[in-house]
C-alpha cells in the first residue's frame, strides 16, 4: 500500500530531502507535443529579470516630465528617435534598438502577496488548481536543451534551494533551483577532500536508501527527487559555472553590486544553454522617499541590463533567447506625504525583447499624466500569450492535461499583442 | 547660560493660526530678510510668493521658467533677489520683489541634473549649489557666472556657508559632511555623520538632509535619520551636533521610532534656540524647538508630513509647508468626477510671541 504523499518527520531528518522537499505531483502531459519538435530545432531560451516591489514606471519606461505627477527627473533620448525614457537609463536608452517597451499594462491586483504569484503566474481564470510560473511552464514546455543542466535556475540574493511551489500543478519537477547569491547549493559540489571513488560510495548508499524511500512513495514524486538529484549531479560536473572567474571588464560593465553579479551569472547560464533563468532584484517598494530610492535603484539595474542586451546582442543569442524585466505593478502618479509612490496596477510598464519580439517599438500608451492607460489595456494574460509566441509556442493551439483536465497555457480572454512580435 | 526649559516654553509657546491649503505640494519655504514676502518652490517648476504682511497671506503671480521640481529657495541677503534651483540643473536669481518678475539671470546648466542644496554667503558674494552630479558650484549673484567647482564625489543633498564667510560646509548620500575652504577650494577636514547612511540591498538611503550653523559659528547641526530600511524607507530621525572648533559631534535630538523619518529642514530662532521638522511615514511628523544642552525639545507638536519651514526674521512667524493628511493609498482612488486628485500642501502658521 502506498504512503499518503504528505511527508512524515522523519523523511526530513536527511538533509537533501530536506532540501529537496516534496509535493503533491501531478501526471502530466502536453497535449500538442509535435511543437516540441519545431522548437527543439533551435533551443529557445528566457531571461527573466524580476524587480520585486514595484518598479515606478515614471522613473523608469515612461516618464513625464513637467507634469503634476513627473517628479524630478528629466526624460532622455534613446537610440530610436521619438522614444523617450528617464533620465535614470542612460544606457539602456541606447540599447533601444533592441527593446520593446510595453506601456499599457493595466492589471488586476496592487497588492504584493498575490500580485506577485498571479503576475508570474500568468494570472490565468481559476479552475481550482495552481497553475506554475513563468519559468516552470517554459522548462516543461520547451525542456532543458541538450545542456543537462536544469530548465528553470532561479538567481537571487539570500537563501538558495529547490523551490517546488513554481511548478503548480505540473510538479515539483518544473520547479526552480534557486542558487542564493549566485552560489551553488551548499555540499552540491563534491568537496576537495572526497575522492570520486569517496563520491561514488556515497551515492551508491543514498541509491538504497532512496530505493526503500521509493517503495513507501507515489511515483510522482519519485521522479521528481530524482530529477532533482540528476540536476544536481549535471551541476557537480560544471563547477566551472561557479568557480570560473569573471573578466574584469566585464564585472565593471555588469557592476559588482548583487543584481550586476547576478545579471553576470545569468548571462553564463544562459550561454551555458539553461533554458529559464529568473534573475530577482529586492527593495523596489519605494513608498517613502521614491525619487532618491528609484535614483539609486534604476541606475543599479540599468547597467546591467544594458550590459545583457548588448552581450546577447553581440552573440546572437538575442535570436533565441526572451529577455523580460518587470515587477508585480507599478507605483502611484500621486506623491504621498513620505515623498513615495504606492502601488498602481492601473497603468505601468514592462520592457521586453530577443527571439520573436519587435526590436525598438513602444506598445500601447498612457495619458499625459500617466494617470491611466490611453490605449488597448494589456494585462498578465496579453504578455503570456506574447511571450509563447515569440517562443514559438501558440498560447490558442497548446494545452495542459491535468489528469485528463485540458488547461490553457495561458488566460484564455486574452490574445497575443501582434505590434510586439515579429 | 542655557535657560530652563520651562521659562523658554513659557516665553515662546507657539499659538497656531488656521491653515492654508494650496493647491499644489511644496518643496521648500523661506521668508525674505525684511519678512514681507513669503517664497515657496513648488512640485510642478515654479516658485510660489505671497505677500506675508497681508492676513490671510496674498498670493502674487508665480515665478515661472523652471523645469521639474524647484526644490531649493534661497534669498539674497540685500533683500532685493531670490535664487532658486530645480531638478533639471538650473539656477535662476529673481527680483522677486517685482510684480511680473523676469529672471535677472538664469544658468540652465548649472548642474547636471537635480540640485539638492542651495545656500547663500552671509556677505551675499556667493551662491553655492550642489547636485547629484557630485559638485559644488560656486556662482557670482551678480551675474550668475561660474566661480569654482567643487568635486564632492556623492550626492550633495545639504549646503551651508559658515557666518564667518571663509568656509562652506557640505553634507551628502553617504554621510559625510566636507569642510571646505573656500579661498583654496579644498576640502580642510570631514565630520562623520555615517551612521544617517544605510546601504539596504543594493539601495542608498538617508544622507545627511539639513545643514544649519548657530548665529555664532561655534556648533553644526547636522540633520537626517538612522536609517533601518530602503523601499519603504524607515527611520528615526536624528540631528548631530558638531563643535566646530573640535570638529567632535554628539546626537543632539534622537527621535522615538523609524516611522519619523528624516529632519528635512532647520532654522535657528533669534531666541537662541533650533527649530526643525521632521516627516517620516504617510501621517507621521513633527516641529519641535530645542536648544543647544538641552536633551529634549522644549516644545514638541504633531504635523503630519511636514518638509519645509521658513522663519520670520524677526522670530514672531513661523510657518511650515506639509503634505495633506490621508496622502497615501494603492490602487485607484479617483474624486467624485472620477478625476485622479493629487495632493497639497497645506500651510502651518504659527505665531511665536516675540
Amino acid at each position: 500500500m502506498l504512503h499518503s504523499n504528505l511527508c512524515t518527520p522523519i523523511d526530513h531528518q536527511l538533509s537533501r530531502r530536506q532540501w529537496f522537499g516534496t509535493a503533491a505531483g501531478a501526471a502530466f502531459t502536453v497535449a500538442a507535443p509535435a511543437f516540441a519538435e519545431t522548437v527543439k530545432k533551435k533551443h529557445k531560451q528566457v531571461l527573466f529579470v524580476w524587480l520585486d516591489g514595484g518598479m515606478s514606471q515614471l522613473e523608469s519606461w515612461d516618464p513625464k516630465p513637467n507634469t503634476q505627477f513627473g517628479g524630478p527627473f528629466r526624460a532622455i533620448q534613446t537610440s530610436v528617435p521619438g522614444i523617450h525614457v528617464s533620465e535614470l537609463l542612460p544606457k539602456s536608452a541606447k540599447m533601444m534598438h533592441h527593446l520593446a517597451l510595453v506601456r499599457s499594462l493595466c492589471t488586476q491586483d496592487n497588492s504584493h502577496s498575490a500580485g506577485v504569484e498571479r503576475i508570474q503566474r500568468g494570472d490565468p481564470k481559476n479552475r481550482g488548481v495552481t497553475y506554475p510560473f513563468f519559468g516552470g511552464a517554459v522548462s516543461k514546455l520547451l525542456g532543458n536543451g541538450d545542456s543537462g543542466l536544469p530548465p528553470y535556475i532561479w538567481i537571487k540574493p539570500m537563501n538558495g534551494g529547490f523551490i517546488p511551489k513554481d511548478g503548480g500543478f505540473l510538479g515539483p519537477k518544473f520547479g526552480a533551483l534557486a542558487l542564493g547569491d549566485g552560489k551553488p547549493p551548499e555540499n552540491l559540489l563534491r568537496p576537495a577532500t572526497m575522492s570520486v571513488e569517496e563520491d561514488l560510495d556515497r551515492n551508491e548508499l543514498r541509491n538504497l536508501v532512496d530505493k526503500k524511500y521509493a517503495d513507501r512513495r507515489r511515483k510522482e514524486n519519485i521522479e521528481a527527487t530524482k530529477y532533482v538529484f540528476d540536476m544536481a549531479a549535471q551541476l557537480q560536473k560544471r563547477r566551472d559555472l561557479f568557480e570560473a572567474p569573471f573578466a574584469a571588464k566585464d564585472q565593471e560593465r555588469y557592476g559588482t553590486h548583487d543584481l550586476g553579479r547576478h545579471m553576470l551569472l545569468a548571462r553564463r547560464m544562459l550561454e551555458a544553454d539553461v533554458t529559464f533563468v529568473k534573475v530577482n532584484s529586492y527593495g523596489w517598494d519605494t513608498h517613502g522617499d521614491n525619487f532618491n530610492g528609484q535614483g539609486s535603484l534604476v541606475p543599479q539595474f540599468d547597467r546591467p541590463f544594458a550590459a545583457m542586451i548588448e552581450d546577447l546582442h553581440e552573440r546572437g543569442m538575442l535570436d533565441n533567447v526572451l529577455v523580460i524585466a518587470m515587477s508585480e505593478f507599478g507605483r502611484t502618479p500621486r506623491i504621498n506625504g513620505h515623498i513615495g509612490r504606492d502601488h498602481w496596477p492601473e497603468a505601468w510598464s514592462l520592457v521586453t525583447a530577443g527571439t520573436g519580439i519587435q526590436k525598438g517599438v513602444v506598445v500601447g500608451k498612457t495619458n499625459d499624466k500617466g494617470t491611466f492607460v490611453a490605449s488597448e489595456e494589456h494585462d498578465i494574460g496579453h504578455m503570456f500569450h506574447t511571450w509563447f509566441k515569440a517562443l514559438g509556442i501558440d498560447a490558442k493551439a497548446t494545452e495542459y492535461d491535468n489528469e485528463g483536465q485540458p488547461l490553457p497555457i495561458a488566460h484564455e480572454g486574452f490574445k497575443a499583442v501582434k505590434e510586439l512580435l515579429v | 547660560m542655557p535657560t530652563d526649559p520651562k521659562t523658554l516654553l513659557a516665553k515662546y509657546q507657539p499659538k497656531a493660526v488656521k491653515p492654508f491649503n494650496l493647491d499644489h505640494q511644496l518643496c521648500a519655504l523661506r521668508y525674505s530678510p525684511d519678512g514681507k514676502t513669503l517664497a515657496a518652490g513648488s512640485f510642478e517648476a515654479s516658485v510660489r510668493r505671497w505677500d506675508a504682511s497681508a492676513n490671510p497671506f496674498a498670493e502674487q503671480s508665480a515665478l515661472k521658467g523652471h523645469n521639474g521640481w524647484v526644490q531649493r529657495i534661497a534669498f539674497h541677503p540685500d533683500g532685493k533677489r531670490l535664487i532658486s534651483a530645480d531638478s533639471w540643473g538650473q539656477v535662476t536669481c529673481w527680483p522677486f520683489n517685482e510684480k511680473d518678475a523676469k529672471p535677472t539671470w538664469s544658468v540652465a546648466d548649472a548642474h547636471d541634473g537635480w540640485v539638492y542644496s542651495l545656500a547663500i554667503s552671509k556677505d551675499g558674494k556667493l551662491i553655492a549649489s550642489g547636485g547629484r552630479d557630485k559638485t559644488i558650484r560656486l556662482t557670482n549673484p551678480d551675474d550668475g557666472k561660474k566661480l569654482n567647482v567643487l568635486n564632492v564625489g556623492e550626492h550633495v543633498l545639504a549646503l551651508a556657508f559658515h557666518p564667518d564667510g571663509k568656509s562652506l560646509v557640505s553634507g551628502d548620500l553617504k554621510g559625510t559632511i566636507k569642510h571646505w575652504d573656500l579661498a583654496t577650494g579644498k576640502v580642510v577636514r570631514e565630520l562623520d555623520a555615517k551612521v544617517m547612511f544605510l546601504r539596504d540591498r543594493i539601495q542608498d538611503v538617508g544622507g545627511v538632509r539639513s545643514l544649519e550653523f548657530s548665529p555664532d559659528g561655534a556648533t553644526l547641526f547636522a540633520g537626517g535619520s538612522l536609517p533601518k530600511s530602503g523601499g519603504f524607507v524607515q527611520g528615526i530621525s536624528l540631528i548631530l551636533s558638531f563643535d566646530w572648533a573640535s570638529g567632535k559631534g554628539t546626537p543632539f535630538y534622537k527621535g522615538a521610532t523609524d516611522n519619523e523619518g528624516y529632519v528635512y529642514d532647520m532654522a535657528w530662532h533669534p531666541g537662541g534656540f533650533l527649530i526643525a521638522i521632521t516627516s517620516g511615514q504617510p501621517g507621521q511628523g513633527k516641529l519641535f524647538f530645542q536648544q543647544p544642552g538641552d536633551a529634549l525639545p522644549f516644545y514638541t507638536v504633531a504635523i503630519p508630513n511636514p518638509h519645509s519651514l521658513a522663519v520670520h526674521p524677526e522670530g514672531k512667524r513661523l510657518v511650515v509647508a506639509a503634505t495633506n493628511a490621508n496622502s497615501s493609498g494603492n490602487g485607484r482612488a479617483v474624486g467624485k468626477n472620477k478625476e485622479y486628485p493629487g495632493n497639497f500642501s497645506p500651510l502651518h502658521v504659527f505665531d511665536l510671541p516675540v
